[in-house]
C-alpha cells in the first residue's frame, strides 16, 4: 500500500510539470473575471456583500470526483491505509486575476466492501493562487475542520479536528468550462476519537492523513 | 513511533506532540526482607515427600508488601541455585511482563492479610500453591463485532489469582485473592488487588450444569459476588469419562472455569472500575464427590475405575495405572507422573471498564474493592485507576492468555 502511495506521490510532480509545459505551449487566457455591473443594492446582509463581491470580481465553482488513500493514526488505531473514491465541491470568488478565495468541502467514502467502513469529510476556507494572470497552474491552501468516522463492529468511532489542506492543480480551459485535475493532501491532528454511543474517547491523539487525486469541472464567471 | 506515508507532508504543517506519562501503580513501603514482619501467607509451604527443596530455600522467594510485611512471591518450580524442586508452580515468571517494573514482585496473600485488618469480621487465608501468575505483553483487544482492522486497543496484562484446584477449598469458598494489572493504548490502566468474590459462598456450579451446595464457606459471612466457579463433580464425570466400549471419554469436562466479576466502587456506589476475566484450569487434580473422604475425588483414580463395562478410555489415562496383585490401581494423585495436576490454564481477558474520567488515579478500597476513597484506612488496599472513562457502549473481546502454555514438568505435581 505504501508503495502505491509513494508511486502516486511520485507521479504528482510529473503531472504538474506536464501541465506547465502544456501551459507554455498552448497559452490560453486565464479564466476571466465577470463584468456584470454592480447592482445598487442596499441589502445589508452578508449575502448581498458576497453578491457585490462576486459581481465585481467573478465567481468560481467546481465539482469533482477523485480517488484517494487515507489513514487514521492513533494509539488505538490499526495502522491500515485504505483507498476509496471521493467527491468534492468548491465555491469561491476571484479577488484578483491571480488570487481566489472560497469554501471547499469533500467526502471520502470507504464503504464498499472491506471489514470496516471509513468516512472522511472536511470543509475548508481556501485560498488559491496562480503564478500569473495567465497561468493555469495553481496552488491552493485551506484551513478548516475534518472528520473521520470508523465503523468497525457494533460501535462507530468518530474524530473531528482542525485540519489543513494543500492542493496543486491545473486549469484546462475547454470552451466555457474548465477541467481541473489536482492533487490534494489533507492532514489533521489532535482529534478525540469518540464512541458514538457514549461519547467516551478511545484516543485523544487521532491524526488523519489523506491524499487524493481529483478531476473537477470548474466554472469561472 | 510508527511512520506513515503522509508523515512527510504533514510535518510541514503540523508539529505533533506525544505525551508519555509514567505512573507508579503500587507503592512498596521501604523496608528489608530481613526485618520485615512475616505475613500469615509467608512460610506456610512445607515440602512433600518428593519435593527436594527445603522451606528455607522456598522462603528466600519473598517480597515486602505495601504494608511492610514479608510475603511469598513467584518462584520457579526448580530453584536455579540448588536445582532442588518445589513440586508446585506459580505460572509464568512475572519478570518478563512489561508491567513488572511498576508492579514489583507480587506479594501473595496481601489482600488476605488486609482482610484481617479491615475490621469486617472475616478472615480468609489461602494456601501457597494456588497462587497462579499469568501475563502477556501487547495483546490485542477488539470492540464487540469488530474486525480490528481499524480500531485495535493494545494492552499489557499481568494477573495473579489464587486458584487452587487440588483441595475442597473452592467447593465452598468463593473469596480468592486477585492481583490485576493492565495498561492499554486507549489510556485504560489499572493496578488492582482485591479479594474477588467469585459466585456465591457455599456452592459452585457443576461442569455439567446446575448448582451444588457443598457446605459452609470460610469465612461464613463471605459476601456473594458475580460470576461463578464451575467445577466438575462426580456425577458429571462418571457419565462423561466412564464410558462403554467403543466410546471415548470426554476429558474436556475435567475443566474448571472461574468466571470473576470485579468492581472497585466508592462508598456512594459509584463504580470506578469493572473487570471480569475468566480463569480456566484444565485437568485439575480434584473434583467434587460428596461420597468421598473429604468430599474430594481424584481424576486419576477414574483411570482405574470400572463400573460394569464403563471405564475411562483415552490417552489421558496412559501410564496412570499399575496392576498390583492382579488389580488395576491408579497412581497416587500427587504423583509427579499424573497428568491431572492443573498445570494447563488460560485466562480470558474480557471487559475492563473504567469510569474515573475526572477522578484521582489513586484510591483506597476495602479488600473487596468497596468503599473506595482517596485516603487510606484500616485494612484498605491502594488501587490505581487511570483517569478515563472508557465505556464505549459495547463489550470488548480480549484474547486468551496462557492457553498455549504448560507449566508442568520439573517435579510439579498435585497439590499444585
Amino acid at each position: 500500500m505504501h508503495r502505491r502511495i509513494a508511486r502516486l506521490l511520485s507521479i504528482a510532480p510529473t503531472f504538474l510539470v506536464l501541465g506547465a509545459i502544456t501551459e507554455a505551449t498552448h497559452a490560453q487566457p486565464a479564466p476571466a473575471a465577470g463584468s456584470v455591473p454592480t447592482p445598487a443594492s442596499a441589502e445589508p446582509t452578508m449575502r448581498a456583500a458576497v453578491r457585490r463581491l462576486a459581481d465585481k470580481h467573478g465567481v468560481w465553482a467546481s465539482l469533482g470526483v477523485g480517488r484517494g488513500a487515507a489513514s487514521l493514526d492513533c494509539a488505538a488505531c490499526a495502522t491500515s491505509t485504505t483507498r476509496a473514491y471521493s467527491i468534492e465541491g468548491t465555491l469561491g470568488i476571484r479577488l484578483s486575476p491571480r488570487f481566489l478565495v472560497g469554501a471547499e468541502t469533500f467526502g471520502w467514502l470507504d464503504v464498499m466492501g472491506g471489514e470496516a467502513d471509513r468516512i472522511a469529510k472536511g470543509t475548508y476556507l481556501v485560498a488559491r493562487g496562480y503564478r500569473s494572470a495567465k497561468s493555469k497552474l495553481f496552488v491552493q491552501a485551506g484551513a478548516g475542520i475534518a472528520s473521520f468516522e470508523v465503523n468497525d463492529g457494533e460501535v462507530k468511532f468518530r474524530t473531528r479536528s482542525p485540519s489543513l489542506a494543500l492542493t496543486s492543480g491545473y486549469d484546462w480551459r475547454i470552451d466555457q468550462i474548465t477541467i481541473t485535475p489536482a492533487i490534494t493532501a489533507v492532514g489533521s491532528t489532535g482529534g478525540r476519537l469518540e464512541s458514538d454511543r457514549t461519547g467516551n474517547s478511545i484516543a485523544d491523539d487521532a491524526r488523519l492523513g489523506l491524499l487524493r487525486a481529483t478531476i473537477s469541472l470548474s466554472w469561472f464567471r | 513511533m510508527r511512520t506513515h506515508w503522509y508523515s512527510a507532508p504533514l510535518l510541514l504543517w503540523f508539529a505533533g506532540v506525544v505525551a508519555c506519562s509514567e505512573s507508579t501503580p503500587t507503592a512498596s513501603n521501604p523496608g528489608t526482607l530481613a526485618t520485615a514482619v512475616p505475613a500469615k501467607a509467608f512460610g506456610i509451604w512445607t515440602p512433600g515427600r518428593t519435593d527436594t527443596c527445603s522451606p528455607e530455600i522456598h522462603n528466600q522467594y519473598a517480597t515486602v508488601g505495601p504494608d511492610g510485611k514479608k510475603y511469598p512471591t513467584w518462584h520457579p518450580p526448580v530453584d536455579p541455585l540448588t536445582g532442588c524442586t518445589f513440586g508446585h508452580e506459580h505460572g509464568r515468571d512475572p519478570h518478563g511482563s512489561a508491567l513488572s517494573a511498576g508492579a514489583g514482585d507480587l506479594p501473595f496473600g496481601y489482600a488476605n492479610e488486609q482482610l484481617d485488618a479491615a475490621g469486617l469480621g472475616m478472615q480468609r487465608h489461602e494456601d501457597h500453591v494456588g497462587h497462579k501468575v499469568e501475563w502477556e505483553n501487547d495483546i490485542r483487544i477488539q470492540v464487540a463485532g469488530g474486525s480490528g482492522v481499524a480500531i485495535e486497543v493494545r494492552c499489557d496484562v499481568l494477573v495473579k489469582l489464587h486458584q487452587g484446584t487440588h483441595s475442597k477449598d473452592a467447593f465452598t469458598n468463593n473469596l480468592h485473592e486477585l492481583i490485576y494489572h493492565i495498561k492499554c493504548s486507549d489510556k485504560t490502566e489499572m493496578h488492582v488487588t482485591l479479594m474477588s468474590a467469585i459466585g456465591r459462598p457455599g456452592e459452585f456450579v457443576s461442569s455439567c450444569g446446575g448448582t451444588i451446595q457443598a457446605g459452609t464457606a470460610t469465612p461464613a459471612n463471605s459476601p456473594s459476588g458475580g460470576g461463578h466457579r464451575r467445577i466438575p463433580d462426580a456425577a458429571c464425570l462418571m457419565s462423561r469419562i466412564l464410558v462403554p466400549s467403543g466410546q471415548r471419554s470426554d476429558f474436556g469436562n475435567l475443566h474448571e472455569s472461574w468466571e470473576t466479576s470485579n468492581e472497585i466502587k466508592t462508598a456512594d456506589g459509584h463504580r470506578l472500575a469493572f473487570f471480569d476475566p475468566y480463569f480456566q484450569v484444565f485437568r485439575p487434580s480434584r473434583f467434587y464427590d460428596a461420597a468421598a473422604t473429604g468430599i474430594v475425588g481424584r481424576p486419576v483414580a477414574l483411570c482405574a475405575l470400572t463400573i460394569s463395562d464403563r471405564r475411562a478410555r483415552g490417552s489421558e489415562c496412559n501410564g496412570m495405572t499399575n496392576t498390583v496383585g492382579g488389580a488395576l490401581v491408579s497412581i497416587d494423585y500427587d504423583d509427579a507422573l499424573s497428568v491431572f495436576n492443573g498445570v494447563g490454564r488460560q485466562i480470558d481477558v474480557n471487559n475492563n471498564i473504567l469510569s474515573n474520567g475526572d477522578g484521582p488515579t489513586v484510591w483506597y478500597s476495602d479488600p473487596f474493592g468497596r468503599n473506595a476513597r482517596t485516603t487510606p484506612f484500616a485494612g484498605s488496599i491502594r488501587q490505581y485507576i487511570s483517569s478515563v472513562n472508557n465505556d464505549y457502549g459495547v463489550g470488548v473481546n480480549g484474547p486468551v492468555l496462557g492457553g498455549n502454555r504448560n507449566y508442568g514438568g520439573s517435579g510439579v505435581r498435585a497439590p499444585n
